[in-house]
């Protein structure tokens, strides 16, 4: 049972991770960022190529991590930014840069499934009865690390608290002279950054192809509704909560219905508590 | 010392502002009142840019800051105070202020957090607390403190006493009193007659966007005409 926990914790995290980037994107612009996986995927594969190259793991790491960054502000700053006036048309650009980015992934580098190689693939951590491979240990550090440092930067910085202003109230916010173009850049880049670990978490324990992301994608979104629309900690306990329940599903009953059991869980809070586990009236990021 | 003049803003085809012209002296209060959509908050919005002007000119202590973005015409003193408060529910009241000096640095936004519990001590017991708990006129308090917190020196109020007890509004009278001594300029949209008698000196009078009378707040009050027109029975 305990192990079925960790394993459902490693999920949870991974989840939580892609899922924060999707709300946060969310809260500050209300944009439903599907090109989120496209990103992720082109963080998998820079990562793998630097990989190849030859570069030290962790040099290849930051580089999958920095490509996301910079794929997801080049998504705002081409396409988003010019339909923030026009929020009916968010879902189809997002769609469309999805598709974008995941055919840039296939020109550049096929179909077919490539595997990433980490340090610590061999690792195996036994506690009390639980084994957890080195892969799965390092998301959940690298996990709880990145969602330290962004509720730091949310939190204690001036940055940050702009940001929240902005997604609680964009034009209260702007009359107090803070720059939204900023907040919307800094929303994406963080969320692409988040993007980025995600890949290097996902890769070593499934594969990388242009379509790698495209069920995280969706569980993230059942995330991000699960714990209230732009909410950053709603998230995070809805990736825990979600990762956890798919974990003792697939445990206990059959993993083929894995993915049922989170949508049962998304029926159940949409029922009991509408505006998601960590909502209030008033949207917010944090 | 503001100097607005020809200042028109139109949405497309609508246009919601036409030729205004008005001035705001420092360590005054300039009123401006008029009808529901008359233009007012338009007018005040106008001014820090935050809709977009078809003409006119935008003059802060001799200084054109016409172009500016929202952003810098707060760095060149100009803040709001904006109807209904606007304040940040879920943030904390420290948060709130804090967000009243953006741009600045941590140390200047330290201070002036520091300066402003000085004046509001409630505030720095209930710092932590999320500004949406607090009472109409206390969020009142914390909207006007933190427009304080750029040190304008020209304040724009959108209805402040919206919404609150006359105790509550006798409480911001006093408080907006207190800033004008201090020598900063304040431009107030209000409906309320009292505090306008109480705290203006000037007024201009909006109806349909456009400037149908401006003078001393003793003089435009006393006319039944105008005081019938555009703000209801007398108080």
């Amino acid at each position: 049972m305990t192990q079925v926990l960790v394993d459902g914790i490693f999920l949870g995290c991974l989840f939580a991770v892609v899922a924060v980037g999707l709300t946060l994107v969310y809260g500050v612009m209300e944009v439903p960022n599907f090109a989120h996986a496209g990103i992720i995927v082109l963080a998998a594969y820079t990562t793998w190529s630097v990989s190849q190259a030859g570069a030290p793991f962790v040099l290849a790491a930051l580089a999958g991590i920095a490509c996301g960054g910079a794929v997801s502000v080049l998504t705002e700053v081409l396409a988003y930014r010019w339909i923030i006036e026009r929020p009916a048309a968010a879902p189809a650009v997002a769609l469309g840069l999805l598709l974008i980015l995941q055919n840039v992934a296939l020109r550049l580098y096929g179909g077919a499934g490539r595997s990433l190689d980490t340090p610590y693939d061999t690792v195996l951590l036994r506690f009390g009865g639980v084994t957890l491979p080195g892969v799965k240990a390092a998301l959940i550090v690298l996990a709880v690390a990145s969602l330290g440092a962004l509720h730091l930067l949310l939190t204690r910085t001036s940055l940050g608290r702009a940001m929240r202003a902005v997604a609680q109230d964009r034009e209260a916010a702007g009359m107090l002279g803070i720059p939204m173009r900023r907040q919307y850049m800094l929303a994406f880049l963080i969320a692409g950054l988040l993007g980025g670990v995600a890949a290097i978490a996902y890769a070593p324990t499934f594969q990388i192809s242009p379509y790698m992301a495209d069920e995280v994608l969706l569980s993230a979104f059942v995330v991000v509704v699960l714990g209230g629309l732009g909410s950053v900690w709603g998230a995070v306990t809805g990736g825990l909560l979600l990762g956890i329940v798919q974990g003792f599903g697939a445990a206990y009953v059959s993993s083929a219905y894995q993915s049922a059991f989170g949508l049962l869980v998304l029926v159940l809070i949409l029922v009991l508590r509408p505006d998601g586990l960590r909502s209030t009236n008033a949207r917010r990021v944090a | 010392m503001l100097t607005v003049s020809g200042l028109t803003i139109a949405f497309g085809a609508t246009v919601a502002v036409r030729d205004v012209a008005l001035t705001a002296a420092p360590g005054t209060v300039t009123g401006i009142l008029g009808a529901n959509g008359a233009g007012k908050t338009t007018t005040l919005l106008g001014i820090l840019h935050r809709v977009p002007r078809r003409t006119g000119t935008v003059v802060l202590d001799g200084r054109d800051v016409t172009g500016h973005d929202t952003g810098a015409l707060v760095r060149a003193g100009i803040a709001l105070c904006p109807q209904n408060r606007r304040l940040f529910p879920n943030m904390s009241i420290a948060d709130n202020l804090l967000l009243g000096a953006y741009g600045h640095g941590r140390a200047v936004r330290r201070e002036r957090l520091a300066r402003t519990y000085e004046r509001f001590g409630w505030m720095r017991e209930r710092a932590d607390e999320p500004a949406g708990r607090l009472s109409g006129g206390q969020q009142q308090a914390v909207a006007i403190a933190r427009a304080l917190m750029s040190e304008p020196r020209l304040l724009l109020l959108d209805e402040p006493s919206s919404g609150l007890s006359p105790v509550a509004v006798q409480e911001i009278a006093g408080l907006l009193a207190e800033i004008t001594a201090d020598g900063t300029a304040l431009l107030l949209v209000e409906q309320n007659v009292g505090l306008v008698r109480r705290l203006c000196s000037t007024a201009h009078i909006l109806a349909h966007g456009r400037v149908t009378g401006a003078g001393p707040v003793s003089e435009l009050l006393t006319d039944d005409t105008v005081s019938d027109a555009y703000l209801g029975t007398l108080t």
